[in-house]
């Protein structure tokens, strides 16, 4: 399942979208899938359901949901090869930053530090 | 259409001003945090809005209508106080079934439903009902009428995590798709910061209004060395106590920022993005609330 | 507001059950008791259901007043009434509604305890032995009133004070007074039913600012609530205000009514019997006697004052009047009385008053003029009034149960010598004793009449025979219509030159022509006599007439003049 931190200063319907993107990227939502309800979302997170009836919207103009007629929203087909590219734009972007760590004078023993306290962080 | 507008709302007591010109105004559908220290007067504004107290001055409107003193306003709105009292030798069936009689709009399922998904033993007696149950059966009493409007007075304070939990879900199930507004007092924003829309902050008697979204994503913390001679808080930014030689500051939006690194008052300057309940602490401490 | 009510009765059932039970277990344990002493049972019964009453029933009242006030703001019952939709006053007046309920019960079933334990009680209201009908109906009526005016004040007292049982006992106290001094001015009012003191519609209107200004107190003092809007400081006095007004009024009432009581001046009830002697003929009652009579109007006060009032509108005092009298000088019923009065020829007046409290004891026997001198002359015994004796001389008759006897007038200082009278003495029976002629009436020009009835009379000739019929139909029949109901004897006032001055219906002053009963003129007069032949006394230039409070005096052209 998805975590917010609400806490944190991204906001919360980006936090919302990443989630379901994340879960798209593992696999463990495909397409064909419903998507879950906004009232149980917003319960399971502890969120304001308007704030993830506007994220819902947001990815529906992505392309990520489709309305489906009598189903609600389902995971679009289109949505795995968006997360598929957008995964690995940020790869790139991740190794981008590491070759400018490096050629910045971090050596490798800290670049892996780095990531492992993330890694301690984020589970 | 405003769920509250408030206008320059005065009340004192034994001549102790209470509130000084409070205004405000909550659009209808949105969820307001009330935020304030212990005594500052959040209670005072709910029972103003409840129609239970008079404002001494200033205007109040709770759902387009002024408060009369007759008591109809209550029937729109639902309110959770601080602490919930029932007549002790009613049980909580019959505390239900006064208010089912009282109130022209009571919706019976939903009472029941909301009863038994609570947990709420009907025929156990008030006054053996534990914090809890009293606080379950508050809720119910609150939203079994289908109000507009919300208040909610520390809602759960006092109760374990299990029931805070249950209350938690209950409220945001009722926030689906109803247009329903909330203004809700409670000491442990964390609970609710990921509800908010705008918070409230009451202090010195007079109110500010934060947009919750502004605070979340804008709010920052900068920590630095301060440089001799740099004691005043430049404009835009909040001191804050600091630890040992450093100093921090909070600032709020990117400007505000950039123009704190800029002045030159900090070496080494470190900045990152501060949690909600900590700008809330921040805000409280610090005096008036004003950016 | 029935869910209120219903919510209240709730609230209060405990002090209603534990005072219904203490009443029903009261009659058992008296009733061992008893026993126990080896005493009746039937008197200890009766003067338990009379504490009920009178002690029981209004601290009850302030108890169940008391307790809903006090209840009203108590936790946390107050905090979970006030976020309900109602407003503060709607819930005030349902919890005094029901105290009020649970007050009535309780006196209902003080009443059926009553009725079912005690027979001294069963025979007095059932069997309807009441002492007298009309008190014990006016007690029941206070009693109720003073349950409501009790529980008014004790509710808003305990609610204003937060506090059950100082609340109570101030309401208590000050209904308690509010109704007492309303009871004793109620009281002198039934002791003297013939005066008019106390007008019914004013004791109606100080229940009903009693009971207004208590729920006034209420209104004003249910705001403060929940401490709605931030009071003045002149909110509590104007509520203290309001409940004490009612009282003050039936305190500044009883001290009105006493003082109309003991100081209105009561004139002698005319009855010729007494006043004209037996003779009739011409000059039988002498014209000296006649003109000496027309100076004026007697009357005495219960203070003891003794005065002349003359068709002028003078007051000459007689006899000074004593100290004001305590209430329980008057309550011992009556005090002065004016027993016979009587002029003498050569002008001076004789009266006999009776100074003693009620029945015939002693009498005073004064004697003087008006203006000038007057005192005691003698003491006197019995049942006696003052006679005159041939139309010419004054004599004493004295009454006894077939043991009659009379005597002329004693010297000064000394008390009367009786004869006995038998019918031998022709000059001094009365007027139809034994005789076979009686005259209701002399008019102010000495003519003798007898009435027959509302519409007729018949004048009464030198030899004392019937000489002329007057009928007054005409007139009578001329009056308006409620004039025409009222069923009283048509008095004869004057005869002269042919006309007629009677007082018709009681109120109706009429001039007819002595012959064919016309009438020439009318007038409705201002105040009704109490007795159209015993109120009125008729003098040279007008009539008195006594309305039972105040003495007025009215001229032949029909112009009235009040006199006290």
């Amino acid at each position: 399942m998805i975590q917010i931190d609400p806490e944190s200063s991204v906001a919360i319907n980006d936090q919302i979208k990443a989630g379901l993107r994340g879960l798209v990227a593992r696999g463990l939502l495909r397409p064909g899938d419903e998507a879950p309800s906004i009232r149980s979302l917003a319960v399971r997170l502890r969120v304001n359901p308007n704030t993830v009836a506007r994220a819902f919207r947001e990815l529906t103009l992505e392309g990520f949901f489709e309305a489906r007629r009598g189903e609600g929203n389902v995971i679009a087909e289109a949505a795995l090869r968006n997360v598929k590219k957008g995964l690995g734009n940020l790869a790139g972007g991740l190794a981008e930053a590491v070759r400018l760590a490096h050629r910045g004078g971090l050596g490798w023993p800290d670049i892996e530090a780095v990531v492992k306290d993330v890694r301690r962080e984020e589970p | 259409m405003n769920a509250i507008a408030l206008e320059g709302v005065t009340r004192s007591f034994c001549g102790r001003r209470v509130l000084r010109g409070v205004s405000a105004a909550a659009a209808a559908g949105r969820v307001v945090g009330l935020l304030g220290r212990n005594g500052e007067g959040k209670t005072t504004l709910m029972r103003i809005l409840l129609d239970i107290l008079e404002a001494d001055a200033g205007t109040v409107e709770v759902l387009g209508r002024r408060p009369d003193g007759s008591g109809e306003l209550r029937r729109r709105v639902g309110y959770v106080p601080e602490r919930p009292s029932f007549h002790d030798f009613m049980t909580l069936g019959e505390a239900l079934d006064l208010r089912r009689r009282l109130f022209p709009s009571w919706n019976r399922e939903k009472a029941a439903s909301l009863a038994a998904h609570l947990g709420l033993e009907l025929s156990a007696r008030v006054s053996a009902a534990s914090k809890g149950t009293l606080g379950k059966l508050a809720w119910v009493c609150a939203a079994a009428h289908e109000p507009d409007l919300f208040l909610l007075d520390e809602p759960t304070s006092g109760l374990d995590a299990l029931v805070r939990d249950d209350l938690l879900s209950n409220l945001i199930s009722e926030l689906h798709g109803s247009g329903k507004t909330f203004l809700i007092a409670n000491h442990r924003m964390e609970e609710l910061s990921g509800l908010l829309d705008e918070v409230w902050l009451l202090h010195g008697g007079a109110v500010a209004v934060h947009d919750a979204e502004a605070l979340r994503t804008q709010a920052r913390r900068v920590t630095g060395r301060p440089k001799a001679g740099g004691e005043a808080a430049p404009s835009g930014a909040l001191r804050l106590p600091g630890v040992g030689a450093l100093a921090e500051y909070a600032v709020f939006g990117k400007e505000d920022e950039a123009r704190l690194l800029a002045d030159g008052l900090l070496e080494g300057a470190e900045s990152r993005p501060m949690p909600l309940s900590e700008t809330l602490k921040v805000l409280l401490m610090s005096s008036g609330g004003a950016l | 507001m029935k869910e209120l009510i219903l919510l209240e009765l709730r609230k209060q059932r405990l002090a209603f059950i534990g005072l219904a039970a203490a009443v029903v277990a009261s009659v058992p344990m008296v009733a061992l008791g008893a026993r126990w002493a080896h005493a009746g049972v039937r008197e200890p019964l009766s003067a338990l259901m009379l504490f009920w009453t009178l002690m029981g029933l209004p601290g009850v009242a302030a108890l169940f007043g008391a307790t809903a006030g006090a209840g009203l703001r108590a936790e946390p019952a107050a905090s979970a009434e006030s976020v309900l939709p109602l407003p503060p006053q709607r819930r005030a007046l349902a919890a005094l509604a029901a105290a009020a309920v649970y007050a009535a019960l309780l006196a209902a079933l003080v009443l059926a305890v009553a009725l079912t334990a005690s027979p001294g009680w069963r025979s007095t209201l059932l069997e309807q032995n009441w002492v007298q009908p009309t008190i014990t109906r006016s007690f029941f009526h206070l009693m109720g009133f003073g349950m409501a005016h009790i529980l008014a004040l004790s509710f808003v007292c305990a609610f204003a004070f937060g506090h059950g049982l100082a609340g109570g006992l101030a309401g208590l106290f000050i209904g308690a007074f509010a109704d007492a001094t309303l009871a004793a001015a109620w009281g002198l009012q039934e002791l003297f039913k013939e005066r008019d003191i106390l007008a019914p519609g004013w004791v109606l209107i100080l229940m009903l600012l009693c009971l207004g200004g208590a729920l006034f107190a209420l209104r004003k003092a249910s705001s403060r609530l929940e401490r709605r809007a931030g009071l003045g400081w002149w909110h509590g006095p104007l509520c203290g205000l309001a409940m004490l007004v009612g009282a003050a009024l039936c305190l500044l009432t009883l001290g009105a009514t006493f003082t109309r009581l003991v100081s209105a001046p009561q004139p002698l009830r005319r009855d010729p019997y007494f006043q004209e002697g037996r003779e009739w003929g011409a000059g039988w009652s002498s014209p000296a006697l006649r003109k000496a009579a027309g100076q004026g109007c007697l009357a005495v006060t219960l203070e003891g004052e003794l005065a002349l009032f003359t068709p002028k509108g003078e007051r000459v005092v007689l006899v000074p009047g004593g100290p004001r009298r305590t209430l329980s000088d008057v309550a011992a019923f009556p005090l002065w009385r004016i027993r016979s009065a009587a002029w003498d020829e050569d002008g001076s007046l004789w009266v006999l008053l009776s100074v003693t409290r009620g029945g015939p004891g002693d009498l005073s026997l004064l004697h003087g003029r008006p203006g000038g001198r007057f005192e005691v002359h003698s003491a006197v015994e019995g049942d006696v009034h003052l006679i005159v004796r041939n139309g010419r001389q004054l004599g004493l008759i004295r009454w006894a149960w077939e043991r009659n006897s009379y005597a002329f007038l004693p010297a000064k200082g000394k008390r009367p010598v009786w004869k006995p009278l038998t019918p031998k003495e022709r000059d001094w029976a009365p007027a139809g004793l034994p005789s076979q002629f009686h005259a209701d009436g002399l008019s102010a020009d000495g003519t003798l009449w007898q009435s027959n009835g509302p519409q007729a009379m018949t004048l009464i000739g030198p030899a004392g025979k019937a000489a002329s019929l007057v009928d007054v139909s005409t007139a009578l029949a001329g009056l308006p219509r409620p004039a025409r109901r009222v069923k009283e004897r048509a008095v004869l006032l004057r005869a002269q030159e042919g006309e007629l001055w009677v007082l018709l219906a009681g109120r109706w002053l009429c001039r007819v022509d002595g012959k064919s009963g016309e009438v020439r003129k009318r007038w409705r007069l201002a105040a009704r006599p109490m007795d159209a032949l015993r109120s009125v006394q008729p003098v040279e230039e007008g009539f008195f007439l006594h309305d039972g409070e105040r003495i007025h005096f009215v001229d032949w052209e029909g112009r009235s003049k009040r006199l006290t």
